[in-house]
This record gives C-alpha cells, structure tokens and sequence, in this order.
C-alpha cells in the first residue's frame, strides 16, 4: 500500500506531509525514556514486515503491521513508521521522499485509530479472552483503515475512491486475519510478560 | 529484557523463514531496445507480472506525451520507437502505473535510441576505415545491414544482463538487516539525547 512518487496532486502531499508532522510530534512528546528501544523495535518489525511478502495463491501479500504497532505503542508508532519509510525511500526508493508524509499518514494514523478501538474494546470487555478479542480487532482494523486512507488519498488523483477501496479491501481481506491472529498473540504474550507495556498514554 | 529477546529472534526468524525470492511489494519497470521497438516489461516481482498495467510513454527532454497502451497478460508490452524522439535526438521515459497508487518510471538516454534501428543522420555515412573494410567484403553486404544485424544481437545479448541490473535494485537479505541496524542506530541517538536532557 505504498504509494509511489508523483502520483498524487502537490494539495494532497502538503496535507499528508502536515498530519504526519502532527502526529509524529505528538509521538515523540508521548514517548518517554523507557519505551524508547520497544518502539525501535517494532520500527524494525514493521519495516522488515513490509519488505518481505509470502506468495499466496496467484498473488503475493506482506504484512503491514501497522495495527499491532498502533496497539503497542498509541501515537509512538508515527516516529516508528515515519523512521521505517523514511529508510525505504532512502535506501529502496520504496514510496519516496515526497510522498513520505501521505504513506506515514495513512499506516500510522490508521494503527493509532485501531490503538484505541484496542482499549474501548478491552475495557468493555475485561479479562484475558476480551483482551484477545481486542487485539485481534485493533490489528485486523489497523489494516482495513490503512486501505481505507490509502484510497482517500488515492480519490484526488485520476483513480476512483471506491473502486480503489474496494479493490484494496479485498486483496487484503486475507492480510487482516493473519494480523489480527499477529497481534493477538503478541498481545496475549506481551500481557504476560510485561503487562505495563499496554497501558501507554 | 525477555520482550526485546522475542523481538530479536522473531525479527530474524522472520528474514530466516522468507522465501529465498522475497522481494518488496513495488512495481518495477524495465525497458529495452528490440530494432526499432521498445519492448517493456513490468511486474511486482518477476514471478507476478503487471496485468493491464497503464504505459504512457514521455519524450523525456520535452515532457511531451507520445503515446499511451496497457501491459498485457504478461506484462510486456512494444512499441515503435517515435520518429519524432529519433529525429530530434531525445529520449523517452516510460511510465507504468499498476493501480493503487503503484507507479514506476524507466529511462532510455538518447544515445541508446540513436545506437539501434534506423538512424537517419549523418552516422549513417561510412567512415573511410569503414567504407575500406566494406569495399574488401565485397560481397553485396551493405554497412547498414551489418549495423542492424549486429545491433540486433546485441540487444538480445545484453537483455538479460540489463534485466538482472534492474532486479538488484530490489532489496535483498542483507539491505533488510542493514535497515534493522539503521534503526537500532537512530534509537541509539534517541537514548544520547534523552539521556543529556535527564
């Protein structure tokens, strides 16, 4: 779902450049000292995840991640993903520097989005098998809202918004179940192991 | 510390377990020389090949529109090369756009259109080394004939090395793990700043 350079009209990129400079302040504020190496991590999990793609069927699909890093980390997950493209442009003319803000937008708003759609529904439903249920949520929404997004921005260019969407959602049906399970057994894992770790800010 | 331990081994698992063929999810774009066509072929990887991908075709100095058309099954598609570009001595950048946002662009320099096909300018005049060597065949093989045969097979030759160049752009194993370390790095800088401040 990234979207190459010189696709998109200036007004969509200077938008796109404006939330993710947003979204990547509030992050950094929110980000303290000890979560600083989890959100490298998960930078990396998310970058190495987007690179390499699993042949399914006739087609082939990578993972996004986006969902898990918006459950893991709320609005810390925009420096993450902003670091992550930013090294792909750079290194793998990957999306590209223009369009950097667009891409960063659509995967990282949509992670937080499904961040928060994690907590409404694990504190609605308490206990291990809510909180299961949340996570797989929050990361099967992650990736439905990214193609959501995608197609919004996709909408200003020559491509039609829902016949885009449309496509996107289908291809990548498959992408959000495996995800959700993803993030659903990191959830449950990490909820063992350091439960602090879910309650960011 | 046992979460970052996870991280680690499920990152490297991850890069372990891919395909030996894992490559990244971008459109990729590569154009040759075939006489006096311009064969293009593109896909997302070299297995799934563009499908009804859009090709609009540029003069590259002017920017001028020259021509439009769609990829077929699988992802080829040929064109002559315009006149105009030949004449005018530029050169064409070809563009596919696969959908959903999937663009990709390939260049082909001037000097590579006037070296193949037809060329109708001075060049085509024998040199005095050449119109020597030409006279001593004579056998009716025109100099124009030999730089089309051997252009031919030149280009026939050198399009699976051209190919192989475009398909290293993609990143492999080791640019993936260098990334991971890229970021290690720029938490490391993270951490020097943090720390300063208190």
């Amino acid at each position: 779902m990234h979207i190459a350079d010189g696709v998109l009209s200036p007004a969509v990129l200077g938008t796109g450049a404006a939330l993710a400079a947003v979204g990547t302040a509030v992050g950094l504020r929110r980000l303290d000292y000890d979560r600083l190496m989890t959100v490298a991590m998960l930078s990396a999990a998310f970058l190495v995840a987007s690179l390499v793609h699993v042949p399914v069927g006739f087609s082939s699909m990578h993972l996004i991640l986006n969902g898990l890093l918006g459950v893991l980390l709320g609005f810390a997950a925009f420096p993450a993903i902003l670091a992550a493209l930013a090294l792909q442009a750079l290194l793998f003319q990957y999306g590209g520097l223009t369009i950097l803000g667009v891409n960063t937008f659509c995967m990282a708003f949509s992670g937080v989005l499904a961040g928060y759609c994690f907590k409404a529904v694990a504190r609605i439903c308490p206990g291990p098998k809510g909180q299961k249920a949340a996570a797989f949520c929050g990361g099967a929404l992650g990736v439905a809202l990214a193609g959501l997004f995608t197609a919004s921005a996709l909408a200003f260019s020559d491509e039609g918004f829902i016949t885009t969407a449309q496509l996107l959602f289908l291809t990548h049906l498959p992408v959000m179940l495996v995800e959700g399970i993803i993030t659903m057994f990191m959830v449950s894992f990490i909820a063992r192991v350091r439960p602090e770790m879910l309650h960011w800010r | 510390m046992k979460l970052i331990q996870f991280c680690l081994v499920s990152v490297f698992l991850a890069i372990l377990l891919a395909p030996s063929s894992a490559v990244a999810h971008r459109v990729n774009i590569f154009a040759w020389l075939e006489g006096d066509d311009v064969a293009v072929e593109c896909g997302f990887s070299r297995d799934s090949p563009v499908r009804n991908g859009r090709i609009t075709v540029f003069d590259a100095k002017s920017g001028k529109e020259l021509l439009q058309g769609a990829t077929d099954k699988k992802g080829h598609f040929r064109f002559p090369v315009p006149q105009s570009v030949r004449r005018n001595a530029h050169g064409l950048r070809i563009r596919v756009n696969a959908g959903e946002g999937h663009q990709s662009e390939w260049l082909i320099a001037a000097d590579e259109l006037m070296l193949s096909g037809d060329v109708p300018d001075a060049r085509t005049q024998p040199s005095a080394t050449e119109a020597s060597l030409l006279s001593t065949s004579g056998d009716g093989v025109t100099q124009e004939a030999v730089r089309r045969i051997v252009n031919e097979v030149l280009d026939t030759k050198l399009a699976p090395i051209r190919r192989d160049l475009a398909a290293a752009s993609e990143p492999g194993i080791q640019e993936i793990i260098g990334c991971v370390g890229w970021l290690l790095g720029l938490a490391g800088i993270a951490f020097y700043f943090k720390g300063r401040r208190g």
